[in-house]
């Protein structure tokens, strides 16, 4: 089997760093990733701790098929309790690191406490050093990781690090890997931060094996096939994720300046078509498309901004190809703060990468202050002179570089949008569920999307359940509950896999999933097996949760959402439909009427 | 009749040569359904994707039904996914 059989423990407090085997029992029960690192989560620190105190224990959990040559098997996840939601919080990325912390011996790395001055962590197999991080302290994460390659003079260590977003406990800092992956939600980075904790680096040189080789090997060549041929896979490759925007706009689900509609009129600027483009200056936004370990979808995109454009005109050093925009990225710097400015975009998701922040949650966030400035809310004064204006592609380039540092107006962003509203006695323009802001789906248009916000465990994260099928069709709150639950149960025991969730949408099925667990590892893995065990993780972080002290009430969507109707599109005159299919959701579960686990559920999936 | 067909991810090679950007304006028969439209182009009713005719999005039950008219703006989109 492909696990290592050992994870590392790391104290920071103490200074100490060992080895101890995997718990099989709980890999057994929760598959690995996401799920195991909940289990982990949960037996080694208290729910209630502060989720910015040396209490938070920060997780880095790869999957049983991480570093295998499954398709896409370079996953890995980070789980703390969460700054921004106070929830728990998971975030998993791509690139090359996980991989590369499973050959060198550790499935999981496992922190605890905080160091008294920064240090980073430097894993060599099986030689484990807490190194002082003071010449890489308060730099970016693009300079944490030259430093370390050139520092130990290995172009092949990897690394994964918080940026001064994280050192400045921005609620919604990241854990960026491999320069431009990221874990990127819930504010992981921000625990990395408050552990005066710079970076991993890793170097690993050990092989990984599967239980059945020849079973795996098929299971593979299989896969790969699936992948190769089919056409969402296609798209992924050619357009990357951002396809999705010119859909959204079409169905009219597409949040637009902080939710005052679903239709944004420059989608035709940041589409795919506008990235691929050339210019009349001779300018093309897309560089080319990019892969994480072990992938052959490649929807990463790799571009660069125009060099006459104000943002860099005088900053030659951002003159290169670095990560280009995503669909939630084009979204939260487009549509959602009124800009259709490419090249605006493009540097404010540098800006992300390079300082550590998630995206999504600084758009949702600047998306509330732009609202409260047109409100008279803010001013000038509180904005560092800054014209905060829906559209203003100078406000997104500048706010997105000041958030990142922690400055001024930036530091108040960094707070997120829940936090920052309640300090200027505005909670209701705050766009949130559980402290945490929307990806780019409007749940007055999806209605399972506000279901699946409403009661995800992070907070709001259209990752964490799959009903957009149901929703394209019927754009009615009927019959979600049901899929709704059985969606997020089978997404939480692929995230427990360390494969990525994206092959979904490039042709495998499920069963594919549970034929790759099944021959890497002993024992029988059926689909029917996958459900128990996604079920079983998505019980236990509701446990963490209503530990942490979140209750039923906390499964919501903002006023907004639920009375003020669409102007237009698909679901023109709807609100979201939650009172009517939160009890539903409920009764699926199996939960009590406000939302509490029964002893029968902890009994039958053994919590 | 002549509509505006306006396209996202692959459906975008389907578009009549010559055309630049993701819509087209396209001259068909009276009467045709959105379902005939994907036929015309060359695209594949088995596939899930998202049809929107003026603004609201038709079900696959009503694709090889409803007719378009004169002036119609019909959008093939890829399907609503993570994004």
């Amino acid at each position: 089997m492909s696990w290592q059989g050992q994870i590392l423990r790391v104290n920071l407090t103490k200074g100490t760093a060992e080895a101890e085997p995997l718990n099989m029992e709980w890999a057994d029960a929760y598959l690995g990733e996401r799920g195991l690192g909940t289990k982990y989560l949960w037996e080694n620190m208290d729910p209630k701790a502060d989720a910015l105190g040396p209490d938070n224990v920060l997780i880095f959990a790869t999957g049983p098929l991480t570093g295998t040559m499954a398709p896409t098997s370079g996953r890995y996840a980070v789980l703390c309790k969460g700054p921004l939601t106070n929830a728990i919080a998971c975030s998993n990325s791509g690139g090359k690191f996980g991989a590369e912390l499973k050959f060198a011996g550790y499935d999981m790395l496992l922190v605890e406490g905080r160091s008294d001055k920064p240090v980073y962590l430097n894993i060599v197999d099986d030689t484990v050093e807490i190194l002082p991080a003071d010449e890489i302290w308060g730099t970016s994460v693009w300079n944490t990781e030259h430093w370390i390659k050139e520092h130990h003079k290995d172009p092949l260590i990897r690394v994964a690090s918080c940026g001064e977003a994280g050192e400045q406990l921005v609620r919604f800092a990241c854990v960026v890997n491999d320069l431009h992956r990221a874990a990127g939600r819930s504010g992981v980075g921000a625990v990395m931060g408050s552990k005066n904790l710079k970076a991993v680096a890793v170097r690993g040189t050990k092989g990984v094996t599967a239980d059945d080789p020849a079973k795996f090997m098929e299971a593979v060549r299989e896969t790969h096939r699936v992948l190769a041929e089919n056409d969402g896979r296609k798209e992924l490759t050619e357009l990357g994720t951002n396809a999705m925007i010119d859909a959204m706009q079409e169905f009219g689900g597409l949040p637009t300046r902080n939710f005052e509609t679903a239709k944004f009129e420059g989608t035709d600027k940041i589409n795919p078509t506008a990235m691929w483009a050339t210019t009349s200056t001779g300018h093309r936004n897309m560089v080319t498309n990019k892969a994480c370990f072990g992938c052959t979808i490649a929807c990463g995109r790799v571009a660069h901004i125009d060099e006459n454009h104000f943002s860099i005109v005088n900053r030659p050093e951002y003159r290169v190809a670095s990560g280009g925009l995503e669909y939630e990225t084009a979204y939260a710097f487009g549509p959602l703060v009124g800009v259709d400015d490419i090249d605006a975009l493009t540097f404010a998701g540098y800006m992300t990468n390079e300082h550590g922040y998630d995206p999504i949650s600084f758009g949702g966030t600047l998306a509330a202050a732009m609202e409260l400035y047109e409100m008279g809310v803010i001013t000038d004064a509180d904005t560092d002179g800054v014209a905060l204006n829906f559209g203003s592609a100078e406000a997104l380039t500048i706010m997105s570089e000041k958030v990142g540092m922690g400055e001024g107006f930036g530091a108040i962003l960094g707070l997120g949008s829940k936090l920052m509203c309640e300090k200027y006695g505005h909670p209701e323009v705050a766009m949130h569920v559980k402290g945490q802001e929307f990806a780019g789906y409007d749940s007055r248009a999806l209605q399972g999307m506000g279901l699946g916000y409403a009661t995800s465990n992070r907070g709001a994260c259209h990752l964490r359940h799959a009903v957009f099928e149901e929703d394209m069709e019927d754009i009615s709150g009927n019959g979600k509950a049901q899929p709704c639950k059985d969606s997020q149960d089978r997404v939480a025991s692929i995230d427990s896999t360390g494969l990525c969730l994206f092959v979904g949408d490039a042709g495998f099925e499920f069963g594919h999933f549970a034929q790759l667990v099944d021959a890497d590892l002993p024992g029988e893995w059926t689909e029917e097996r996958m459900d128990l065990t996604g079920e079983r993780i998505w019980n236990l972080e509701r446990r963490f949760n209503l530990a942490s002290g979140l209750t039923g009430a906390d499964d919501t969507l903002p006023k907004r959402l639920l009375e003020v109707p669409l102007k237009e599109g698909s679901a023109e005159g709807k609100v979201n439909e939650l009172s009517k299919m939160l009890p539903e959701y409920y009764a699926a579960r199996g939960w009590t009427e406000d939302g509490q686990l029964t002893n029968e559920i902890i009994e039958r999936l053994g919590l | 009749m002549k509509i505006t067909l306006k396209t996202g991810g692959l459906f975008t090679r389907l578009l009549p040569a010559g055309t630049t950007g993701n819509t087209a304006e396209m001259d068909l028969p009276d009467n045709m359904t959105p379902a005939g439209v994907v036929g015309h182009i060359g695209g594949d009713m088995d596939g899930k994707f998202l049809l929107v005719v003026n603004g609201k999005a038709v079900p696959p039950s009503e694709r090889n039904t409803m007719t378009l008219s004169d002036g119609d703006h019909l959008s093939l989109m890829p399907p609503l996914k993570g994004g």
